[in-house]
């Protein structure tokens, strides 16, 4: 069998604060295969940024990260910082939900585009420049030698996010991790935005984590969908079974509440309660429960991820129970 | 009848509520400045030097001015904590001494800025248009002046006496507590209260002073504590370029630059009261860094 | 932009002339003029000693600064006479104009503040630097510890204590005079030091902000180490704020001369004016007053423009955001 790219095993973040252990990640599993894409799907606040995050190891030093992290059979959570380094923006690439507060804006956009090049020694200065413009152009920026050396404020907010996708992909990772890359576009730019990343993943044969709150999107660019809640994974499946074999409650709430276009006109479903606070004592039994229109006895002790199908898993006692009857 | 009954009482449930609160700031203010340690040190010395300057009278233990010509540049001993100057004078008594002057115009000087701040900057801030511009104009030519040498100037008009000094040293530094003041009111005039108080039928005059001014209060405490010991730095200033209080009376500025003519002689004579006056500065400094903590200024500037 | 340096350049010249009105009254205010004094000591000592201003010579005087002219006349004529650079003879040097002893001054006091200002910059971007990049350990509270006495503490004051260790007690370092380099050391030190704390302190905090900034994340991502992240990102977006407390800083670094030239016995600008406080030279008072508001406005005005020019953002638009 083909060995994922990335294969995160029982992933734990905790972040020790003044006032009190804040659990954001517990035991997450996922996989990453070669030239796929995955995505993570969640509410504000279900882990799934911090987990992609504890992945890179961008977070600050007040975090606890347990559990595994094999990248191309390489553990990243047992590597040097200097190792760690040599993997960011060479290796894996990462992009953020708003281009214009993660670039800076004293800095040309060419001088930051070029940077990882710089960074990992893969090319002069010139020689940078030369890819870097070549790039811009290619990924739909009109006058690209010129643009080179605007500054961040001198471009659109879809401009910016292909400047960033660029420079991600400038140094030819296998892996890139975009977190919310559409969620601060205008609606007509998402649709080029990820039309590009599709495009350039196609041409490149990476694969791509694409993190975001937005089922359609994820439905529309991933192979594979992982959905996360409180901090931990509640499905997994194949996204051609997103909106016909979802099993979780929560997923079925999730895709329940989207407005549909045909159809008679009504009050839109909606899940009932507030998502599970990552701060507040974890229940012992199903994260979901109590908010879970279908909870039973069962759902007091916690469930695994039990197999539904080939690529399909569930944490959940009911759609567990349901296919093995 | 019963609606008006339930009315009065949750006014009075809500006034409770709201003393409480106030309350609660107060001490929460008073826990976020206990834990800054050396705030809580200046505040001790500070007190201290106050009190021992307030009661100069009592604390030092010689005369200030009466020569003793036996004992003359004498070091620091049991007797004479400080040693003794070239007049034989006790220099203990006469940093105690100076320290009163110090403190006269330091706070002294910082009550005329606050007066005159805060007029000038509740009116400009509140009345906004063009008060605000014209007030603000003046505040910002007082700015360029070159403030010491005003002090300089006012100081030569007025006369080399303490309360001559206090004006001096006031004339010009009244206009950052003014902005201070400006920008408070500013900031709460556009806050929705001073809204709900006015439509209740509340006048300016009593919002200016129910309102504003007890709301703006952190700034203007932090800006306080600053602004004494910068008076007390220009008041020795003066002394140090000989234009400050007239001797006999002793002065900080001038024990430093006494001491200085005869520093490699008898050293302890510059750098006693010089000690003693960087600590009184420090002191303040420490207490002022406890109430950005105590109002949660941290980082603004 | 030219907009606002128009609008700017108009406040620096009401400015300047209110500081020159003010000036004007204060003088005229006060008790006892140097007219009067020298009378008074002509008087009685005939003209057995030369005392510099002979009875011509004062008459002279008189016309020259039109002392016997309404108000706005004597006014205008000392601001017409420093802006025309024929700032004419003081009261206290009959025999050399103005000019000509501000023009031997100053450069010593201008070069002791720039000296100043340049250590200061430097020590407290190297502090600042050290101290977030080791936020939160001894070294950031230690540092700050030091910064904060700095500010607390004026130059004179810290002058006593640098004269002490290296002048009496070390004899490293000349502590009174102006004869070479090392007769600078301690001025420029003792200036230095208290712009250091609040300099020094700011550029903590700045640089300390920018590193936890979003786009720092970014720099991480693509694979900068800590170096990358201060010296190629951190320090040029943290510099430019210092720029804007460097302004206020010379302002205060001008007044902290004052003390510094007349505890170093250096022959500046500022002994000057004390003496010609002390002496009620006029015209002598008014000229470096003048020259000092000017640069002070000069200084922030500029201030200001460099800060406009390096900002990326106002430089090609105009305005900031």
């Amino acid at each position: 069998m083909d060995h994922p790219v990335l294969h995160v095993r029982d992933l734990h973040v905790q972040f020790v604060t003044d006032t009190g252990t804040v659990n954001a990640v517990n035991g997450v599993n996922l996989q990453v295969k070669r030239g796929s894409t995955v995505g993570i799907v969640g509410e504000s606040g279900s882990g799934k940024s911090t987990t992609m995050m504890a992945v890179m190891r961008l977070l600050s030093t007040g975090a606890r990260i347990g559990g595994q992290v094999d990248f191309l059979g390489e553990n990243l959570l047992s590597l040097s910082k200097k190792q760690m380094r040599k993997i960011r923006g060479h290796r894996i690439s990462m992009i953020f939900q708003n281009p214009s507060t993660y670039l800076n804006p004293t800095k040309t956009i060419g001088k930051q585009m070029i940077e990882p090049l710089l960074y990992h020694h893969l090319a002069s200065p010139a020689e940078a420049r030369r890819r870097a413009v070549q790039l811009l152009g290619d990924i739909g920026i009109s006058n690209p030698e010129k643009r080179f050396d605007n500054y961040p404020f001198e471009f659109s907010g879809g401009m910016l996010q292909r400047m960033m996708i660029g420079m991600a992909l400038l140094s030819r990772p296998h892996l890139l991790i975009a977190d919310e890359p559409t969620t601060a576009l205008d609606v007509t730019v998402q649709a080029e935005i990820l039309w590009l990343l599709k495009k350039l993943q196609q041409e490149t044969g990476m694969a791509m984590v694409l993190v975001t709150h937005d089922l359609a999107v994820a439905a529309q660019v991933c192979d594979e969908i992982y959905v996360m809640y409180g901090g931990e994974m509640v499905e997994h499946l194949p996204s051609e079974m997103l909106l016909k074999s979802q099993a979780h409650p929560y997923l079925q709430g999730l895709i329940q509440s989207i407005p549909k276009l045909s159809g008679e006109k009504g009050r839109l479903p909606y899940i009932p309660g507030q998502p599970l606070g990552a701060s507040a004592n974890r229940p012992t039994g199903c994260i979901f429960a109590d908010r879970c229109a279908y909870r039973f006895e069962r759902c007091a002790e916690r469930p695994p991820l039990l197999q539904l199908g080939e690529r399909h898993e569930v944490a959940c006692w009911k759609a567990g129970a349901e296919v093995s009857v | 009848m019963a609606l008006k009954m339930e009315e009065l009482e949750d006014r009075q449930t809500r006034t409770y509520q709201i003393l409480s609160q106030r309350r609660s700031t107060f001490a929460l203010r008073w826990f976020r400045f206990r834990k800054n340690r050396l705030a809580v040190v200046g505040l001790v010395l500070v007190v201290l030097l106050v009190v021992a300057a307030v009661f100069a009278p009592i604390v030092a233990p010689y005369s200030y001015t009466k020569p003793n010509f036996l004992e003359t540049f004498k070091g620091p001993s049991a007797r004479h904590w400080f040693g003794t100057d070239s007049l034989g004078r006790d220099v203990f008594s006469r940093v105690i001494w100076a320290l009163r002057s110090a403190c006269i115009v330091g706070f002294g000087a910082e009550a005329v800025e606050l007066t005159v701040g805060l007029m000038i900057g509740a009116l400009a801030g509140y009345l906004g248009g063009l008060v605000d511009n014209i007030l603000m104009r003046i505040v910002d030519i007082v700015y360029a002046f070159p403030s010491f040498l005003f002090s300089i100037i006012l100081v030569m008009l007025l006369g080399h006496n303490i309360w001559a000094i206090l004006i001096a040293v006031s004339a010009t530094s009244w206009v950052g507590m003014a902005r201070v003041v400006r920008g408070q009111v500013m900031r709460l005039k556009q806050s929705g209260f001073i809204e709900s108080a006015r439509s209740m039928g509340a006048g300016n005059w009593r919002i200016i002073r129910r309102y504003l001014l007890p709301n703006s209060m952190g700034p203007v405490l932090v800006a306080v504590t600053f602004g004494i010991p910068a008076n007390m730095m220009t008041e020795a200033g003066l002394s140090v370029v000989g234009l400050g209080i007239e001797p006999p009376t002793p002065d900080l500025g001038q024990m430093i630059i006494d001491g200085q003519q005869a520093m490699f002689s008898y050293p302890y004579l510059m750098w006693t009261p010089a000690l003693l006056f960087a600590i009184t500065l420090i002191s303040f400094t420490f207490v002022g860094d406890g109430m950005r903590d105590a109002f949660d200024m941290k980082g603004k500037r | 932009m030219l907009k606002y340096v128009v609008r700017r350049v108009l406040y620096m010249v009401i400015a300047f002339l209110a500081v020159s009105l003010v000036t004007y009254f204060l003088m005229k205010a006060a008790p006892g003029s140097f007219l009067a004094f020298n009378q008074f000591l002509g008087g009685i000592t005939a003209a057995s000693i030369n005392l510099g201003v002979t009875q011509q010579l004062m008459q002279e005087l008189v016309k020259e600064y039109h002392l016997n002219s309404p108000w706005y006349v004597q006014w205008w004529s000392y601001v017409w006479n420093f802006l025309s650079l024929h700032m004419g003879a003081s009261f206290e040097y009959p025999n050399t104009p103005t000019l000509s002893l501000i023009r031997q001054t100053f450069p010593i006091s201008v070069g002791l503040a720039l000296m100043s200002i340049t250590v200061a910059t430097v020590l407290s971007i190297i502090a600042g630097v050290v101290a977030a990049v080791r936020e939160n350990t001894w070294v950031d509270r230690g540092t700050m510890l030091v910064a904060i006495l700095g500010t607390a503490i004026p130059a004179y004051v810290i002058a006593v204590f640098l004269m002490l260790v290296f002048g009496v007690w070390l004899h490293w370092l000349p502590v009174l005079g102006f004869k070479g380099i090392q007769y600078y050391v301690l001025p420029v030190l003792s200036l230095a030091l208290p712009m250091i704390g609040s300099m020094g302190r700011y550029m903590r905090n700045s640089l300390m902000e920018t590193l936890h900034s979003e786009y720092i994340v970014t720099v991480y991502a693509k694979g900068g180490s800590l170096k990358n992240v201060v010296f190629g990102h951190g320090l040029r977006n943290s510099l430019l704020p210092l720029i804007t407390v460097v302004g206020p800083q010379l302002a205060s670094l001008m007044m902290g001369t004052v003390f510094i030239e007349n505890m170093f016995g250096i022959p500046g600008m500022a002994h000057l004016f004390t003496t010609a406080a002390s002496m009620r030279d006029y015209p002598l008072i008014m000229d470096s007053t003048l020259l000092y508001a000017l640069v002070i406005m000069g200084m922030n005005l500029i201030v200001d423009l460099v800060y406009g020019f390096l900002d990326p953002r106002i430089r090609k638009t105009g305005y900031a955001g």
